[in-house]
This record gives C-alpha cells, structure tokens and sequence, in this order.
C-alpha cells in the first residue's frame, strides 16, 4: 500500500477501518520493539501509536506528506519523535535518519475529553460539528461533503457551512462569556 | 445575512494566513481599533480550534476501535506480548 493511496483512502471512513487495521498489524509490532529498547511499556506503545496516527492521519489528508518515506517508515519516525518528546529522550539513545529529521510535529495532540464548550457544541449541534469536521478537519472538497452528508450539491453544502459558523458563534460568544473564557 | 458571510469568509482568510499581505495588514490594523472584529475573529477562532477538537476525538474513537480489534486477535497478542517478554 502507498503513502499516495493511503492519503486518497483515508477520507473514506471504511477504507480507514481497513487502514488503520493494517498499520496496526504491519507496524505497531515495530514501533512496540522500538519503544520496548528505549525502557517504555507496553501501554506507552499503544499510547503513542495512538497519537502517532492521529498525525499521520492529519497530515495525510493535509497532504503534508514528506513523499520520500514509506507510510511504514513515516509512521515509524513520528513515534521516534514523540517518544523524544515525551520522554526528553537522549538524542544519543534513539537515532533519527535524515527523512525522519524532516519530520514536524504539530505542537499538542491534545485530548478533547474534558472540554466544556466542545461539549456544548456536541449537544446543541451535532450536524454542524460533523459538516465543519468534513471540511475542515477530514479536508474534504464541498463535493465530497455534499456526497458523504447528503446535500444537493456543493453550493448547498458550502451555505450550511456559513449558517453553521453563524450560529456556532452566537453559542460561543453566549457560553464562553459565562464560562469567563474572554480573557484574551 | 450577505454581509455576515462576507465577515465570516474574511476573517476565515485570515485566521488561515490566506489574505494576501496588503489585506493582512489592513486587518490587523482594524483589529486594533474594532472591538467587535476583535471579538468576532476571536470567536471564529475558538470555532476551528474546536472543530480540530472534535475531529481528533472522533478519529481516536476509530483508532480505538482498530485497536481493540486487532489486539482481539490472539496470534497478535501473543507477537507482541512476546516482544516485552524479550530482555
């Protein structure tokens, strides 16, 4: 499988399925020897397999993917550079070739489990939150969003989006002055 | 309704470092003299950063799913559990 048809693939929630099945099968056994050498457990493997492929799954369909690298090897170094990350790892202790040098985290992969106002969102507009993260998140074109969320087009699509950021705001604006969030 | 879709579509150029520098700078300096641009950019601001939000919490469910299902797998399990078995 390569890097190209895996960027197509991964916007399609199904083949992502697959995916996902595939690099767990094919690739966290190396990243789990990997994080094994470095002293980690098997729990910090899964941990930062997990966020591992959220990167990748973000840079994919960002389409900032370096071409040089297999998804293998890809996935690979930004375990390594996660695991430097987390861990203030030596340098010295785990080597980074020089593909995997051009490897750039995002700053946080952060979690969004306790977050009061997402919540919010999820209970007064789910759809909304759906349409925004087709486009936005899972970058895909308005013809994709119309497709996979059942608009008559992409002009359709592309007004909900507007009516959508509309009333997203006046939920914010109304929320987060009451959760004193404004301190900017 | 036009003019708030007008609003929204700027502040989204700008917030995604796609206004070209003149209008960039016209914006920033709007900013500073417009309370409600301030507010509004800021708004639309916090609505991607939550949309990221629940874009990586709907995909970890799925790596989770992934996850729980190959580890299921007892030929898997075994593979890797003997990799933290090895000194």
């Amino acid at each position: 499988m390569s890097v190209a048809e895996i960027s197509f693939n991964l916007k399609d929630p199904q083949e992502r399925e697959k995916i996902f099945g595939h690099l767990y099968e094919e690739v966290f056994p190396v990243v789990a020897t990997l994080i094994h050498k470095q002293g980690g457990s098997l729990q910090d493997a899964k941990d930062i397999f997990q966020d591992a492929l959220v990167i990748f799954y973000e840079k994919s369909v960002g389409e900032m993917l370096s071409i040089h690298l297999s998804d293998e090897a890809y996935l690979v170094g930004i375990v390594k550079h996660l695991w430097i990350r987390k861990f203030k790892a030596d340098l010295k202790l785990i080597s980074l070739d020089y593909f995997e040098k051009e490897i750039t985290l995002p700053e946080d992969v952060d979690n969004s489990s306790n977050n009061r106002l997402l919540h919010l969102l999820e209970v007064t507009g789910k759809k909304c939150l759906e349409l925004l993260k087709s486009i936005y998140y899972d970058k895909q074109s308005m013809d994709e969003v119309s497709k996979t969320l059942g608009f008559s087009g992409a002009h359709s699509a592309s007004a909900q989006k507007y009516k959508c950021i509309e009333k997203m705001k006046d939920t914010v604006k109304q929320k987060s002055l009451q959760y004193g969030d404004f301190t900017e | 309704m036009e003019t708030s879709q007008n609003d929204i579509v700027k502040t989204e150029k700008y917030l995604m470092g796609q206004l070209p520098t003149e209008d960039k700078l016209l914006f920033d300096a709007q900013l500073l003299i417009d309370p409600v641009l301030k507010l509004n950019t800021f708004v639309q601001k916090r609505i991607y950063s939550m949309v990221q939000l629940y874009g990586r919490k709907e995909l970890r469910k799925e790596i989770t799913a992934a996850q729980i299902k190959i580890f299921n797998n007892p030929d898997f399990q075994e593979r890797v559990h003997s990799i933290f078995k090895t000194p």
